[in-house]
């Protein structure tokens, strides 16, 4: 049918426009750009999402609708934007990417960037007449609980999203706020405790709230290790008072990394993942999520973003997740705050030694209590089989 | 014909061929980069039996010939295209051969191995400093270590455009760029490393000419970075000639 070619040609065309949204990413990180053919990663990306898609939309009789399709447009322009405002990178740099993904060296530049823009003008055409012409049913929720439910979540993922795009936009396209947030990216990317403390101290009054905002600023996005604010703060404010901050904002920075996570992924992993696979990840989430989040925490080397981006696109209750990253999250940020500027050569090593033997005996406890989960439901099989055993005995 | 299948292109079709071709198609793409990968290489093979060939002389490179070594007057000429990718891209590369693995990473694409370019410089009467290691290159800011070597003029020309230095065609982020172009040697890395760096614009330990002024790791520690001046190069893919003479 010529409405399965349809949605199928969605599928890949949003592929496409994920897979940009990647490239734009890869490309943007100088470092990956001068050691890597991030073209490789946009065309990998392309081809196992555009599979991956088709083969699990296979059963459904709609691809990706019009509303879909815009948001991922959206999201590439966001991407691009992010990471090379609004200059002529944002144009050059799929281009080269795409080129340098093939070798195809030879090429114009201009006609790659023509060929780009004729492919997304014309994809997004097609979508939109096929959602014109066969446009997808409106369903009506008879549940008024489940469509409450169903109505906050479409807000909140769209409130999410908005505000997401505001900053992005606000921070590459306001010159002085570009200015101000590329300072503050090369002060921290330069790992040195006193450069980041004498930025927080350049703020004087408002010193708190900026470092509140730098470690909210380095969970969301930057690839800054917390500890570098951890050791700024106790140096501007003193130990305790310095723990206690860095530990508030970096709750708030997991808390915000979980949620956005859950407003934007969880949907798009279920696309990609089968309900079993999801629902087994929840489980598993469910019954030691956090433990597991615990040990992720307590790990000095472990990128909590990820692990509260990860937690969000599962099943996990904010509750669980909020009480294990407060607790896994405290010996590091008060050895931090009371020795962490102090630490150098040796001693460094042994309390990180000390903090990973500590993550490794959690990680033992856990296994364990798998183990031990799994050995009480092969146990109650057991006993099941055997009264089933008994009752048939009996019967006869 | 049942719900399963297509009808849209002519012919019938069925889902699962369909997925299949699709399969078929991401592999093609998949696989294309590979199959361009090793036809650059057999590419780079050939202009580099084509330099072999022909290496010494006083007339331009060409692409037969992207190398040219003048030992009398002591130059080598090599020959480039603009990438216009980093008219707008901050980089640390001036000139990478496109056979190597940083090929489209430099403001001048080159046409000729770096190899034979190593060769070229030595062949010329120039003495390469090799006192870089890889360990060198994690320098933290301001704790780098400079290229030593035979120090080099370098000049670019182009149709149209009569020799300017090199100097003229990059801006630097930090400031005025005033570039001490050294012959690095580091003909071992580049064997080992095959990036295909010919002139880079920070002191390296791959790189077969790099630049005194800038100690290693100024461009990774972001102390300074470097771009391709559009308003004085030529479009993107325009050929120019690089001469390297003694400073």
């Amino acid at each position: 049918m010529a409405n399965t070619v349809m949605k199928n040609v969605s599928y890949i065309y949003n592929a496409f426009l994920w897979a940009l949204a990647i490239g734009y990413m890869c490309y943007g990180m100088w470092s990956l750009q001068m050691a890597f053919n991030t073209g490789y990663i946009f065309y990998g990306s392309f081809v196992l999402l555009a599979v991956v898609s088709c083969v699990r939309g296979r059963k459904e009789e709609y691809g990706i609708g019009i509303v879909g399709t815009a948001a991922s447009l959206a999201a590439v322009v966001l991407m691009g934007l992010l990471f090379f405002g609004p200059s002529k990178s944002l144009l050059t740099a799929p281009a080269a990417f795409v080129r340098e993904g093939i070798h195809m060296n030879t090429l114009p530049l201009g006609t790659v960037q023509a060929m780009l823009a004729v492919l997304i003008v014309a994809g997004f055409v097609a979508v939109a007449i096929e959602a014109v012409r066969h446009p997808r049913p409106v369903e009506v929720e008879t549940d008024p609980d489940a469509a409450r439910l169903k109505k906050t979540e479409k807000i909140t993922r769209w409130a999410t999203f908005a505000v997401l795009a505001v900053l992005i936009i606000v921070v590459s396209c306001v010159p002085s706020v570009h200015a101000e947030m590329t300072r503050i990216f090369s002060l921290l990317s330069s790992g040195n405790v006193g450069t980041v403390a004498d930025l927080i101290r350049s703020y004087g009054a408002a010193a708190a709230v900026v470092s509140f905002l730098l470690m909210i600023l380095q969970s969301l996005a930057a690839p800054i290790p917390a500890f570098l604010i951890t050791f700024a703060n106790a140096g501007v404010f003193g130990w305790w008072q310095g723990a206690i901050l860095s530990w508030a904002s970096a709750m708030a920075g997991a808390a915000i990394c979980f949620w956005i996570a859950r407003a934007l992924g969880r949907d798009a992993v279920a696309h990609f993942v089968s309900n079993t696979a999801l629902e087994s990840v929840d489980r598993f989430f469910d019954r030691y999520g956090k433990n597991a989040i615990l040990i992720c925490r307590l790990l000095p080397f472990m990128s909590f973003d990820y692990v509260s981006y990860a937690a969000g696109l599962t099943g996990m209750g904010f509750a669980d997740f909020m009480v294990a990253t407060g607790i896994g999250q405290l010996p590091a940020t008060i050895v931090y705050s009371y020795v962490g500027g102090m630490l150098t050569g040796s001693t460094k090593t042994v309390v990180m030694g000390l903090l990973i033997a500590f993550a490794l005996f959690a990680l033992i406890v856990l296994v364990r209590q798998v183990f031990k989960n799994r050995h009480a439901d092969l146990m109650e099989d057991d006993g099941t089989e055997g009264s089933h055993v008994e009752t048939a005995a009996q019967g006869q | 014909m049942d719900s399963r299948t297509l009808s849209a292109l002519g012919t019938d079709l069925t889902r699962r061929r369909f997925l299949a071709g699709l399969g078929v198609a991401g592999l093609a793409v998949a696989l294309a980069p590979l199959a361009a990968c090793s036809s650059g290489s057999s590419s780079s093979n050939s202009s580099s039996s084509a330099t072999q060939s022909a290496v010494t002389g006083t007339a331009d490179p060409t692409e037969d010939n992207p190398i040219v070594t003048d030992a009398d007057a002591g130059e080598v000429r090599y020959l480039a295209e603009v990438n216009a990718v980093y008219f707008t891209q901050g980089t640390r590369h001036g000139v990478v051969y496109q056979g190597g693995s940083n090929g489209e990473k430099a403001i001048l694409r080159g046409l000729g191995d770096e190899k034979e370019f190593y060769q070229a410089l030595v062949d010329a009467g120039f003495t390469p400093g090799n006192n870089l290691t890889a360990e060198d290159m994690k320098a933290a800011a301001g704790q780098g270590k400079s290229v030593d070597g035979d120090k080099l003029d370098v000049t670019v020309k182009w149709d149209g455009q009569d020799e300017i230095p090199f100097v003229n065609i990059v801006s630097c982020t930090a400031g005025d760029y005033t570039p001490d172009f050294r012959f690095g040697g580091n003909l071992e890395s580049a064997q080992k490393n095959n990036t295909g760096c010919v002139l880079c614009l920070d002191s390296c330990a791959t790189g077969i000419v790099s630049d005194a002024h800038w100690p290693t790791g100024t461009t990774q520690t972001g102390t300074a970075m470097f771009t391709g001046r559009e308003d004085v190069l030529p479009a993107d893919g325009t050929r120019v000639v690089v001469t390297f003479k003694r400073a």
